[in-house]
């Protein structure tokens, strides 16, 4: 056995949850698809004496797509991310991203509010988060608060989540007329986390570049938007990104990490190519979109 | 569906006129055919008209295995069981300065902690062959349990038995061991250099063998060419699925018995001497193994399952973490490879000159036998006149190393292929043509001074395998590059012929007709037991289903060695071949003593003996033969070929029983601008001899090519400074599904082996080629050979980088 | 026979004999040493299994040492082997990192429970024996497990598709095309044709015939 003793409670709703991370403080920690929590738990790299359950409370597993936005419930699983309809329709950067994750056992159990709680900075969903602009709400034992998603992810592994909050959805807009989107990722293998991943947005106007959000996945200790790149695109025809954007290599300020899997200075070179890629993508289906 | 281009029997060599016409190659007149629907071809002589043997049939382990039943080291329990884990060094380099079970032992739960004072004979000794000129084994020794000195990260300390494995783990932690840390060592090289930090006691040099054949120097004074190249390769793990595993208890005879996953029952013996015990007062028992590849040879669990129970009195498991078989259990040596070579303007290879150093990590293990595989097979299945080889491997505080499949044999491939592709296109020659030109033939001497008695059917393997693949792909798009390599090998097959290796398997007919066979293989996944039951069928004429095979019993079962070396059905093979044929004499000899019939006119048939105007069906037959007091069983022990030790300076006209020959192609592509590589497609040909089931021919091939392919292009162990970083799969890349092409076999059968019908053996063999195929295809496709084990995308893309200025700026 | 009397224990690093028999000690132990159990009952290859375990055991311990379901195999514990896949309510999950306890009532299926009537070798099995898709045969529960929820899909898929399929479960003995062959017969097999007819079925009916409608 990989685990070693905890107390376990299940919850019916977040904000039990919430009183019962108050009540045990440090010790406890709540568990949804356990996907990254219960790794960690067997080879010996975290050990809660209390477990708090929220993977089967109700609610929070809702895609509500209403005026322009759709809100996502933190028990969505990726699975259902990557399968769900309306969520393919309204902001398929999420699904496209969803689909990437793990293997197919992981996208079964994981949750989108465990991925954004977790804060891999490797990881797909906080990356799309943070290139869409996304909001968190985030509620504890009294209350609710909502935070941008470049908030909130805070560092390797670290959120600004206080001991008793939890996220309960996220909010992303939804990809509006004119828009497209890219998402590239290289791993070594497929599966694993990404060495580097990029998600971009752009919207075409009058066949040029009105406006694009990019970020970037496993350069820093948190998924970063690439603000400078989203400028110097801005106002270029789809034909022109190539030249532009290879004349801004290296991309500045960025000093990835290295790893067993790839050093910093291969995520860095990466992370050039998949940008160029992944804007490329998302004008080509903006394009598309338009014709 | 790509899987096989090879009916069932395995594809024929080419006739006589067919291998003629590649050029150099070596006539076959012997050339066999497996005998498939429409092959022609000359029969083995041997080989005779098969029935079972070379049929593709399903395996006896497998019906057990698809229905989840087969209970494995770990999936077995005893009531009463107890619970053992080793405490493990956390530094690669340290004294113990004290050691306290007292909080441990407080624990409600605890059963005992003990450290290495109180295992009997707590000093295992290990023989290295060779290392005196007077032939005298060098003794290396390590501690079951360290007691003042660690060597490397993950060294055992302490052993800890608990009533249950929650317990288990608290009192794991609860275990204090303070440590002084040491300076380590963690370069061979540096090791080497003097003033290094000692790893043990009278210098890190651990092993040493030397060739000097010819005179190098002239040959390379002569030379139109001479190419050179370095090559190094990393640190792999074996990651077989089934962490290392066993269950030991004290049976109604106080034998004390290990249900354990290993290679070799007869660790019973090493088990004893550490425990103090007779040697008949141990047994090993094998189940069925999940993978082996050299990492269950050594010892993994057993003496600490041993101590555990003899401590307790009580039934005890003891599985290993997945981290723990990364940190601790024996890899494989990355080596240094420094060649030089020389060829004359046709491509004869004139002149190698090799080095080779290996890292032994903390112990000595088997590295020194390992570095004689690799001196052996340093230059490759080629004609050599002129060689002289430096093989050297050293102590350091990394984790050890010691048999994998290819034991040595495998990372030479890299260096002596891609020398290969060097002096062709030094020369303007075409690779292949080079390799069928410089191929052995039977009668050569490889460079030690073993001559070889078999087939080479080198030339046949190329051939088939470019045939098999057919035209190079064209690359999917801009920015993309396909390229195509190609490689050769040979790979020894059985053990080193001073080992007195020996193999015994027993026959015997239930009175049903049914059949009992006995071998103590360990099956460890390669069907191992159902190739003998195979074998059996073939001669006593009953049918697979009717045959059972009880094995890896180390007191029940005739013992038949180690499944390691390729050796099992050359060994047990030629055993069970043996004893099944003594067994047919019994039963004709009793019915014609029965029928007053001499015994030469009577044969034995499916179901019956069968003579002129006689026919005995099995059933009488047996019954005639307690009559006629003939015996219905048989022992069969098949003795390896035997030959001399050898010394430091090689020079030996037999060090293996026989090779294998084989020829591999692999097409990739590269995206040039992130160093992502796609296998495409990957061919490899091999003589097998003769296929005993074809289809678990094809299974050891795609298997060993897929672990080739993993080395080349993704595992790595990666330690710092002797401190092992790899804790989980997660970072220990395994190949997946979509990583590997599709695998194609291509079965060759010269009828030529040693084994049973002619056989060879072909575990190990496959798994070298892929590092060189690899490589050279990558050459092809970025301009520059990479020359550094795992070729990471990182190091394809300095490829691409180095041959930029050739390409143009931009891909 | 004389047996040689076995060496005394070596050590005094073992508790008095007594203490630690089962049930000897007087006071009952603290939480942290295995109190902490559940009664859980879940539905495991077709039958209802109830059992007290530890409430921090995975899926895979109880499956194992609860209910002695010893084919969800521990190859790895952290989610990228496959090895311990089962299928939850029809899912793959790897039980290694899912807690019994969040799973009560489920319904799992291992690979033993893909066998047929009376247990014969159930459809997939029996792919998998013919065309030597198991060597060691360690990874070989978990794949059948991945197989069956791709093959109740009911549709067929290409060997790129299989393989993609494949790529959370490893293997370290076969590099894969054997497994991809049989699941590719399996998917053909008529006999799992005629049931599927384009739509998916339970899990259960790819077992063998005698669960076939
Ligand atoms: C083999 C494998 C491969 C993987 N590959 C990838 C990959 O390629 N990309 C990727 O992004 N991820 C990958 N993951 C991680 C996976 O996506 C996890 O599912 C996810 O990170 C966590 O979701 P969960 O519901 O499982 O969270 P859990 O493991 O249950 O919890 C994770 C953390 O979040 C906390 N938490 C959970 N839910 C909430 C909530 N609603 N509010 C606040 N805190 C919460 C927990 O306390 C815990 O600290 C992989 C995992 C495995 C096992
Ligand atoms: S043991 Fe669960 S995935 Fe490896
Ligand atoms: S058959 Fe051994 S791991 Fe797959």
């Amino acid at each position: 056995m990989l685990t070693k003793p905890f107390d376990y409670q299940a919850v019916g709703h977040l904000e039990q949850a919430c009183d019962l991370l108050r009540h045990h403080g440090e010790a406890a920690k709540v568990i949804a698809g356990g996907q990254s929590l219960l790794p960690l738990v067997n080879l010996g790299l975290a050990q809660p004496s209390v477990v708090v359950d929220i993977s089967r409370a109700s609610g929070h597993r809702g895609v509500e797509v209403a005026d322009g936005s759709v809100r996502l419930g933190a028990l969505l699983t990726h699975a259902r991310l990557a399968a769900d309809p309306f969520l393919a329709q309204a902001q398929p950067l999420v699904g496209a991203a969803a689909a990437r994750i793990g293997n197919a056992r992981v996208r079964v159990r994981g949750t989108l509010g465990g991925s954004l709680a977790h804060s891999d900075p490797a990881a797909e969903l906080p990356l799309v988060m943070v290139a869409l602009g996304a909001t968190y709400e985030l509620v504890d034992p009294s209350s609710t608060r909502e935070v941008k998603a470049e908030e909130f992810h805070a560092g390797f592994l670290s959120t600004v989540l206080e001991p008793d909050e939890l996220v309960a959805s996220a909010v992303v807009p939804a990809l509006g007329p004119g828009w497209g989107w890219g998402f590239q990722e290289v791993s070594r293998r497929e599966g694993d986390f990404a060495l580097i991943a990029i998600a971009a947005v752009v919207r075409l106007a009058g066949g040029r570049i009105a406006e694009a959000r990019i970020a970037a996945g496993g350069v820093a200790d948190r998924p970063l938007r690439l603000a400078e790149i989203e400028v110097a695109v801005a106002g270029l025809e789809p034909a022109e990104l190539e030249d532009r954007l290879r004349s801004l290599l290296p991309l500045p300020r960025l000093a990835p990490p290295s790893d067993t899997n790839a050093t910093g200075t291969h995520r860095a070179h990466l992370a050039g190519v998949l940008v160029r890629r992944a804007v490329g993508e998302a004008a080509a289906r903006a394009e598309e979109a338009r014709a | 569906m790509t899987t096989t281009a090879s009916p069932p029997g395995g594809r024929a060599l080419p006739g006589p006129a067919e291998v003629a016409a590649g050029e150099g190659a070596a006539t076959s007149d012997r050339a066999r055919t497996g005998g498939g629907p429409g092959v022609t071809g000359v029969r083995s002589s041997r080989a005779g008209e098969l029935r079972v043997v070379g049929q593709a049939l399903a395996r006896l382990d497998q019906a057990e295995k698809v229905a989840g039943t087969t209970r494995y080291a770990g999936d077995f329990a005893l009531p009463g069981m107890a619970h053992a884990r080793l405490v493990r060094s956390p530094l690669p380099s340290a004294r113990i300065t004290r050691r306290d079970a007292s909080k441990a032992l407080a624990l409600p739960g605890a059963l005992c902690v003990l450290f290495g004072e109180d295992v009997p004979h707590n000093t295992v000794w290990v023989d290295v062959p060779g290392q005196t000129v007077e032939v005298a084994a060098l003794k290396a020794s390590m501690e079951v349990l360290a007691t003042s000195r660690v060597r490397f990260h993950g060294e055992p300390v302490a052993l800890v038995v608990a009533e249950s494995e929650d317990v288990l783990a608290e009192a794991c932690e609860l275990v204090e061991i303070d440590y002084e840390e040491l300076p380590g060592v963690f370069d061979p090289e540096a090791a080497l250099a003097p003033g290094a930090p000692e790893v043990h006691d009278g210098g890190n040099l651990l092993g040493e063998w030397r060739i000097d054949r010819g005179d190098c120097d002239a040959a390379f004074a002569g030379a139109a060419v001479v190419v050179e190249g370095t090559y190094e390769t990393q640190l792999v793990d074996h990651a077989y699925l089934e962490p290392e595993a066993g269950v030991g208890w004290l049976d109604d005879h106080g034998v004390l018995t290990l249900r354990v996953a290993t290679q070799v029952v007869e660790h019973y013996r090493d088990v004893a001497r550490i425990l103090g015990l007779p040697e008949s007062r141990v047994r090993v028992l094998a189940p069925f193994v999940g993978g082996g590849f050299g990492g269950k040879e050594d010892m993994t669990v057993e003496p600490y399952v041993a101590l555990a129970v003899l401590q307790t009195r009580r039934p005890v498991r003891m599985v290993w973490s997945r981290g723990e078989s990364l940190l601790a259990r024996p890899k494989r040596h990355p080596v240094r490879l420094a060649y030089r070579t020389a060829a004359d303007r046709e491509g004869n290879i004139l002149a190698q000159e090799i080095e080779i150093l290996a890292d032994s990590g903390a112990y000595a293990y088997l590295s020194a036998l390992v570095l004689l595989y690799s001196s052996v097979h340093a230059c490759g299945p080629y004609r050599v006149a002129n060689v002289r080889l430096r093989a050297r491997c050293a102590y350091t505080n990394n984790p050890p190393t010691s048999a994998f499949r290819g034991f040595g044999g495998m990372q030479v491939v890299l260096g002596y292929e891609s020398q290969m592709d060097r002096v062709a296109d030094a020369l303007g020659l075409s690779r292949v043509a080079l390799r069928k030109r410089n191929s052995l033939s039977r009668g050569d001497a490889l460079p030690v001074g073993q001559v070889l008695e078999t087939e080479v059917a080198l030339a046949a393997t190329l051939d088939a395998a470019l045939a098999a693949a057919g035209p190079k792909p064209a690359p999917s798009g801009p920015g993309r590059a396909v390229g195509r390599g190609i490689a050769s090998n040979l790979q020894s097959y059985g053990r080193l012929v001073w080992l007195n290796d020996s193999a015994a398997a027993w026959v015997g007919f239930q009175l049903d007709g049914s059949v009992t066979l006995r071998c103590g293989v360990p099956d460890i996944g390669g069907g191992q037991a159902s190739s003998l039951a195979q074998i059996a069928a073939e001669v006593l004429g009953v049918s697979m289903e009717h045959i059972t095979v009880h094995f890896g019993d180390s007191s029940l079962t005739p013992l038949a060695g180690t499944t390691t070396a390729t050796r099992q059905l050359l060994m047990s093979g030629n055993a069970t071949y043996g004893a099944c044929s003594a067994l047919r004499d019994l039963l004709l000899a009793g019915v014609a003593a029965e029928l007053g019939e001499p015994v030469e006119g009577l044969r034995l048939e499916p179901g019956a003996v069968v003579g002129d105007g006689v026919r005995v069906p099995l059933a009488e037959a047996l019954v005639a033969c307690r009559r006629q007091s003939v015996p219905i069983e048989a022992l069969g022990t098949f003795y390896g070929p035997k030959g001399r030790p050898v010394t430091r300076d090689l020079d030996a006209t037999r060090i293996f029983p026989d090779f294998t020959f084989g020829s591999h192609v692999c097409d990739l592509e590269v995206d040039l601008e992130t160093g992502q590589v796609v296998l495409l497609r990957y061919v490899a040909a091999h003589d097998v001899g003769r296929a005993i089931n074809p289809r678990s021919v094809e299974g050891q091939i795609k298997g060993a090519v897929a672990q080739g392919l993993g080395m080349a292009l993704l595992e790595e162990v990666v330690v710092e400074e002797g401190v092992n970083l790899t804790g989980g799969l997660f970072q220990y890349l395994v190949p997946t599904a979509t990583d590997l092409p599709e695998i194609e076999a291509v079965v060759l059968e010269s009828g030529e082996g040693m084994g049973p019908f002619g056989a060879r053996g072909i575990g190990e063999p496959p798994i070298g080629p892929p590092l060189a195929a690899v490589a050279s295809a990558l050459e092809e496709a970025t301009g520059v050979r990479p020359t550094t084990l795992p070729f990471t995308p990182e190091r394809v893309l300095a490829c691409v980088a180095a041959s930029a200025p050739a390409r143009g700026a931009r891909p | 026979m004389t047996p040689t009397p076995l060496p005394e224990p070596a050590t005094d690093r073992v508790r008095p004999a007594d203490d630690h028999r089962p049930g000897a000690d007087a006071t009952p132990s603290p939480p942290r040493t295995g109190s902490n159990e559940v009664v859980l009952t879940l539905t495991v290859n077709g039958e209802a299994v109830r059992r007290s375990y530890a409430t921090h055991a995975s899926l895979l311990d109880w499956l194992r040492e609860a209910a002695g379901v010893t084919d969800p195999k521990l190859g790895c514990g952290e989610g990228v082997c496959g090895a311990c896949a089962v299928l939850v309510d029809g899912e793959p999950v790897s039980s290694c990192i899912v807690l019994a306890v969040q799973v009560d009532g489920a319904t799992v299926t291992t690979a033993s429970g893909l066998a047929g009537p009376g247990g014969a070798l159930g459809l997939l099995q029996r792919h998998f024996h013919e065309l030597h898709a198991a060597q060691c045969g360690f990874c070989t529960p978990g794949m059948l497990v991945t197989a069956a929820a791709l093959v109740a899909s009911g549709r067929r898929h290409s060997r790129a598709e299989i393989r993609h399929a494949l790529h959370g479960n490893l293997c370290r003995c076969t590099g894969y095309g054997p497994i991809v062959d049989a699941i590719e017969a399996a998917e053909a097999d008529p006999l799992l044709r005629r049931v599927v007819e384009g739509g998916a079925v339970e899990v259960a009916a790819i077992a063998g015939e005698g669960r076939l409608p």
